[in-house]
């Protein structure tokens, strides 16, 4: 019997050091019995350090690695996000939005209240049965200065610099838990007969070894994609961008408001995304060199930020939407880019980190015996979640009503559609999505998800065929008037979001 | 009724006097009010006395419980004030610290729309040759007193903070017409930290004088069916049948 006592995580951006940080507070790392583990990453290769957008889940993550709440805030230029904002993606006009909170729908443990909302949609569906949609039109944070630490009177995220958390957490997985780091190039991978990393060799020369190696080295997949050479299967026929453009753009003033939400907005050929940190705004333009120029492109965008971007460089990155073949393979897992990538519409990418860094950590190989069956398992639950991010991604494009570009109306030909979603769409123009929809343990989005974005853009429903179910009007009626209330109870207790995060420079949120 | 506060001086308050022989009317909606560390040992002859939270900071602030979230403070009725202890922070009522820009020492400042103040009866203000009359001095010593002694009371709430030992609560009243009423943002001390707590840590809060208090404050929680009583003999209060205090679980 091998015991698996030994990891090394290659690469030191955020899901590098997620993983180690993650390894490291779940189990001994010092001492009889501990699990080594080590992070080496190079000191030249740049890591990708974008505004990113987190999920609620991030709450959980940091709380786990023994984070405070109020210093990870202050250290990576943070901000709160309940949800994303779409604008321009159903018809294109100017008061054409929806909102997708991270709040579910009020009470949706005892009735689905898509269907009512149908026959009288007085107002948008996210703002007849959750509260988020008025708070972020406000302005509002989703906490004040007396809500405990991760505690929340409105669901949130995050909005970070990716760059700062990765600083934060090497300091911390480092300084705290016991994470081993190395500052160096691997230069040569050596494997055995079978496939298997048997080391890495460093430019000083040393050879390291582990029983398992995790393969944080970004897009390049050093490990899993070039040493064990597992393919990268390109979903670019269903999501079309090919590039991104990036800026970061300062507040006029030091009083403008911070966006308590992401904001993407509908463009020509793709969308752009807004990011409020305290410091500054992020955003950038994803699109599809298919269906515009990169001039043309840069234009859009500018166009977008408006006269603020006159002096501001851009950046463009070339984006491969895809995923490898598998992420296990042998004795090497990949985390990160190094996985696959999806533009960041619904901010995946680190939560897919989380959930790699938890199976990882929580489903750690007992022996190498049994590395391949956890390495199995590991490979159908993450496919199966890439599937759904993809399916729940394509949903956002293909539920368009926009013409006014070749990019909008590729994205409602059924050939760029995977087949299992256009069934499923079928179902859903009769019978609401519902829990017998999402039945997998370890589903990414919920039904209330698919709520928000169906409902969001009009998708057009047909419920008299089910007119039998549909007789609890008054309990629907209650539960909209409820939520009204709810709305006023909340603004009365949340202060504007840039108001708590000045008061977040200088105190910090209690425990309890 | 909207404060409105300007220092004192003779020019302008020469004839005026502070009657509070009917106790504090201002503090009639109060449901808390701040009290300092050194008056625990008194006040807890009266008061349930606990820990909210400054909406501003977050910071944990010690406090007496006078109402339940109705907007009555049970203490002060038609009569007065009715506790052999008034907290500090309402008997110094009309009077507070002004800090004037440019100054490191504050101005004895008060709130002239207070219904305290008049011209026959209670303590005067000023003698008659214009000078600042005993009371005054005896005012503006107290606020001084209250001011250094914020520091010493925000430490030891910190502390205790620190030591794990505080807990979150929910006061959850069953009204005598049926209805429920609840009421959060209150923090008392955390029974089983306190009994876990180990030696070094009953060493500290022994050497800053906190063990006193903190036992006080623990045990004042029994004030609570007085506090109840006294709501339910404010005329316009909606009686309260029982109330029942639930920690709120830690995860």
């Amino acid at each position: 019997m091998k015991p698996v006592k030994s990891i090394i995580i290659v690469g030191g951006g955020t899901a590098g050091w997620l993983v180690a940080a993650r390894l490291a507070a779940f189990h001994r790392v010092q001492g009889e019995g501990s699990l080594s583990v080590t992070l080496i990453e190079s000191p030249n290769v740049p890591t990708i350090g974008v505004g990113e957008g987190t999920w609620p889940t991030m709450r959980d993550t940091l709380r786990k690695i023994g984070l405070s709440e109020s210093e990870f805030l202050r250290r990576c230029d943070g901000a709160f996000k309940q949800g994303g904002k779409f604008a321009k993606w159903t018809t294109g006009a100017e008061d054409d939005f929806y909102y997708h909170p991270f709040g579910a729908p009020i009470g949706y443990q005892k009735l689905t209240l898509a269907p009512y909302w149908s026959a009288r949609p007085d107002r948008k569906f996210a703002d007849a049965v959750d509260i988020q949609h008025q708070i972020c039109e406000a302005g509002l944070a989703p906490k004040n200065m007396t809500t405990a630490e991760y505690g929340y009177i409105a669901n949130y995220a995050y909005h970070l610099d990716a760059g700062k958390f990765a600083t934060l957490l090497k300091e911390h997985a480092v300084g705290k838990l016991g994470v081993k780091h190395i500052l160096d190039d691997v230069t040569t991978v050596t494997q055995g007969e079978d496939g298997h990393i048997t080391a890495l060799s460093r430019a000083n020369g040393e050879d390291l070894k582990a029983d398992l190696y995790v393969d944080c080295t970004g897009f390049r997949s050093l490990l899993l994609g070039d040493a064990l050479g597992i393919s990268f299967k390109p979903q670019d026929h269903i999501l079309f961008a090919d590039h991104a453009l990036a800026m970061q753009v300062p507040y006029e003033s030091d009083d403008d408001p911070i966006a308590c939400h992401t904001i993407a907005t509908g463009q020509e050929a793709g969308w752009t995304w807004d990011i409020g940190l305290p410091s500054r705004r992020g955003v950038g333009y994803v699109y599809s060199s298919n269906h515009t120029s990169h001039e043309r492109a840069e234009d859009v965008l500018r166009a977008h930020i408006g006269p603020q971007a006159d002096h501001l460089d851009v950046r463009r990155i070339p984006i491969r939407s895809g995923h490898r073949e598998k992420f296990w393979e042998k004795n090497v897992v990949a985390v990160g880019l190094s996985a696959g990538f999806l533009e960041p519409l619904e901010a995946s990418a680190l939560l897919l980190v989380e959930l790699a860094a938890d199976m990882i950590t929580e489903q750690l190989p007992a022996t190498k015996e049994i590395m391949p069956a956890i390495a199995r398992k590991y490979n159908e639950l993450f496919l199966y979640r890439w599937d759904r991010i993809i399916d729940f991604l394509k949903l956002h494009y293909m539920l368009t009503k926009r013409d006014d570009t070749e990019f909008w109306i590729d994205n409602r030909n059924p050939d760029s559609i995977p087949d299992a979603l256009k069934e499923r769409l079928e179902v859903w123009r009769h019978l609401p999505p519902s829990d017998y929809d999402f039945t997998g343990n370890n589903e990414v989005f919920s039904w209330a998800s698919y709520h928000y974005i169906l409902y969001g853009m009009d998708f057009e429903t047909d419920y008299s065929p089910i007119k039998s179910s549909l007789n609890k009007e008054s309990l629907a009626q209650r539960l909209f008037a409820a939520n009204a209330r709810a709305i006023q109870s909340a603004m009365a207790k949340l202060p504007p979001h840039r108001d708590l995060l000045n008061q977040l420079k200088h105190h910090s949120f209690q425990s309890i | 009724m909207s404060n409105k506060i300007v220092a004192l001086s003779p020019t302008h308050h020469q004839a005026l006097r502070v009657d509070n022989s009917r106790g504090y009317p201002h503090a009639g909606h109060l449901d808390t009010t701040l009290l300092l560390l050194d008056e625990v040992q008194k006040a807890v002859a009266d008061y349930c006395i606990l820990f909210n939270k400054d909406i501003q900071t977050g910071e944990f602030k010690l406090i007496a419980l006078l109402g339940l979230g109705f907007g009555i403070n049970a203490f002060q009725n038609t009569i007065g004030w009715n506790a052999t202890y008034i907290p500090r922070n309402i008997s110094r009522y009309p009077f507070l610290l002004a800090w004037e820009d440019g100054r490191d020492r504050p101005l004895l400042g008060i709130d002239e729309n207070a219904p305290q103040l008049n011209l026959n009866r209670g303590h005067a203000l000023f003698n008659e040759d214009g000078t600042t009359s005993a009371f005054q001095k005896q005012m503006f010593e107290q606020l001084n007193h209250m001011n250094i002694a914020q520091t010493a009371t925000q430490n030891f709430t910190t502390g205790l903070a620190e030591h794990g030992l505080l807990q979150a609560l929910t006061l959850d009243a069953k009204m005598q017409d049926g209805r429920t009423h609840s009421i959060e943002g209150l923090y008392s001390i955390n029974a089983t930290a306190l009994e876990d707590l180990g030696e070094q840590a009953l060493k500290s809060l022994h050497a800053q004088s906190y063990l006193e208090p903190l036992f006080l404050i623990k045990a004042s929680t029994a004030q609570l069916p007085r506090l109840v009583q006294l709501h339910n003999a404010q005329q316009d209060a909606s009686k309260i049948k029982t109330l029942e205090i639930h920690p709120v679980e830690q995860e």
